[in-house]
């Protein structure tokens, strides 16, 4: 079929159609053909782009997730390296683990990154702040052939219980400080269960969060992969049933991710 | 939405790779680009992926914008807009198309329009700020209905036909008239 389009009353129909969007199809196609040769239709189609916009500021603004700007940064720093300035990650996670859902690796993966990337950033700063102020102990650890721990804040956006945690690989423990009381879930009928993101992004479970008390918890903290402690480790927090996973991989929420570092 | 300048130095900086000017895009914008997605998109995820797909088209197109071809807030508005569309299309085949009860033309008219929400918003958009509205009130109501349910909801012609429940070339004479209407009032104003 052949359309007329000298017909300035049908191009401004036209026009208004596929700005509004009920053109469809194979003619909207046709029509974005035409647009691009054709500067006055371009000016009918702005005039209502324009106008229609007014629609859209009619409504009630809706803040999105943080997962999405998260998702977003990630895209944009695996594809397109040409416009990144800022620090990337050393350690991006790689391959999926199969056995999980994927939906829930992806977001996984996306925190997992983040995660890393503020770990980099902050190890770095870590370490010329130990390089100025903590050089003695550090050395007076190494010397005795004791791992330092690995040191990290928790706190999920819009509560403000925060969790100080210190794991002691070399000991198995983990230490838990809590302060704040506004929890992320209603913690009567859930956990919050922590997680080691390894670099392939896949999580271990090192066991639940306390959510009450705020003396300092001692907790057994289970043997973590040898080849992954290096300088900064992913943790993160996940919403779980009462008790904990059933599966051993993360089912519920993902309630944030933090760098644990420690000093080298 | 920001005032227009700020908008546009932004888009300017970020087409210069300026992440942190990207940034600042975002947290003004991305509520605004959210609220649209979600309303004609209805579920969430399907909000989240269609505004992250508009952003980093920013992100990549941001040297493309010319003010003098519109303001930054419509152009911002229209990719998210064209995204929607596109994915409704992929999610959304006509022929499993089922419109319920509740999706009539007023209660859609009663949701959006938020008279005392965001006066903000009215008040930013300056100049052009009222036009569509008054000039909307001079269409017949079943064309007006037909041209709101076709901008928020993204409704095709068939889509309408069967949410106002009248046929398919009786809703197509209502848009095509509503829409002449609106040009000559808006030409007008």
């Amino acid at each position: 079929m052949t359309m007329r389009y000298d017909n300035t009353e049908l191009r401004n129909q036209l026009a208004a159609g596929y700005a509004l969007g009920t053109l469809r199809g194979r003619a909207r196609a046709r029509f974005e053909r035409l647009l691009r040769g054709d500067v006055t239709l371009v000016e009918e189609v702005t005039f209502w782009h324009e106008r229609f916009s007014e629609f859209a500021t009619r409504l009630k603004p809706v803040a999105p997730r943080e997962v999405v700007w998260t998702a977003l940064e990630q895209t944009i720093a695996a594809t397109e390296p040409r416009k990144v300035v800022e620090l990337r990650a050393s350690r991006a996670p790689v391959a999926a683990n199969a056995e999980a859902p994927l939906s829930r690796l992806m977001l996984w993966q996306v925190w997992a990154a983040a995660a890393t990337i503020a770990a980099v950033a902050l190890g770095m700063g870590l370490q010329r702040e130990q390089a100025k102020t903590d050089t003695l102990q550090a050395a007076v650890a190494a010397a005795q052939n004791k791992p330092m721990p690995y040191v990290a804040v928790f706190q999920a956006a819009g509560s403000d219980a925060r969790w100080a945690i210190t794991l002691h690989t070399d000991k198995n423990v983990m230490r838990v400080v809590l302060s704040g009381k506004k929890m992320p879930a209603d913690v009567s009928k859930r956990s919050l269960e922590l997680w080691m993101l390894d670099s392939k992004g896949k999580p271990h479970s090192l066991g639940l969060l306390p959510v009450t008390g705020s003396k300092a918890q001692d907790m057994p903290l289970p043997a973590m992969p040898p080849e992954e402690m290096g300088a900064a480790i992913t943790l993160a927090v996940s919403e779980e049933p009462r008790g904990g996973s059933p599966t051993g991989l993360p089912t519920g929420k993902v309630l944030g991710a933090v760098p644990a570092v420690r000093p080298i | 939405m920001k005032d227009a300048v700020r908008l546009e130095q932004l888009i300017a900086a970020t087409a210069g790779g300026d992440k942190l000017a990207f940034r600042q895009l975002y947290q003004e914008t991305s509520s605004h680009l959210f609220a649209l997605l979600l309303r004609m998109l209805k579920r969430r995820d399907w909000a989240e992926e269609a505004l992250q797909d508009s952003l980093l088209k920013v992100w990549r197109k941001s040297e493309t914008y010319d003010p003098g071809k519109g303001s930054p807030s419509t152009w911002l508005f229209t990719i998210a807009r064209h995204r929607a569309l596109d994915l409704l299309r992929q999610k959304r085949p006509e022929d499993s198309l089922t419109v319920t009860n509740d999706e009539d033309g007023s209660s859609t008219m009663m949701d959006v329009v938020d008279e005392d929400e965001n006066p903000e918003a009215r008040a930013m958009e300056g100049e052009g700020m009222g036009r569509l509205e008054r000039c909307m009130k001079g269409l017949l109501d079943a064309e007006r209905k037909s041209v709101m349910l076709a901008y928020y909801e993204g409704y095709t012609h068939p889509e309408l036909a069967s949410a106002l429940d009248a046929p398919l070339g009786t809703v197509k004479s209502w848009v095509r008239r509503g829409l002449t209407k609106l040009r000559s009032c808006l030409e007008a104003q």
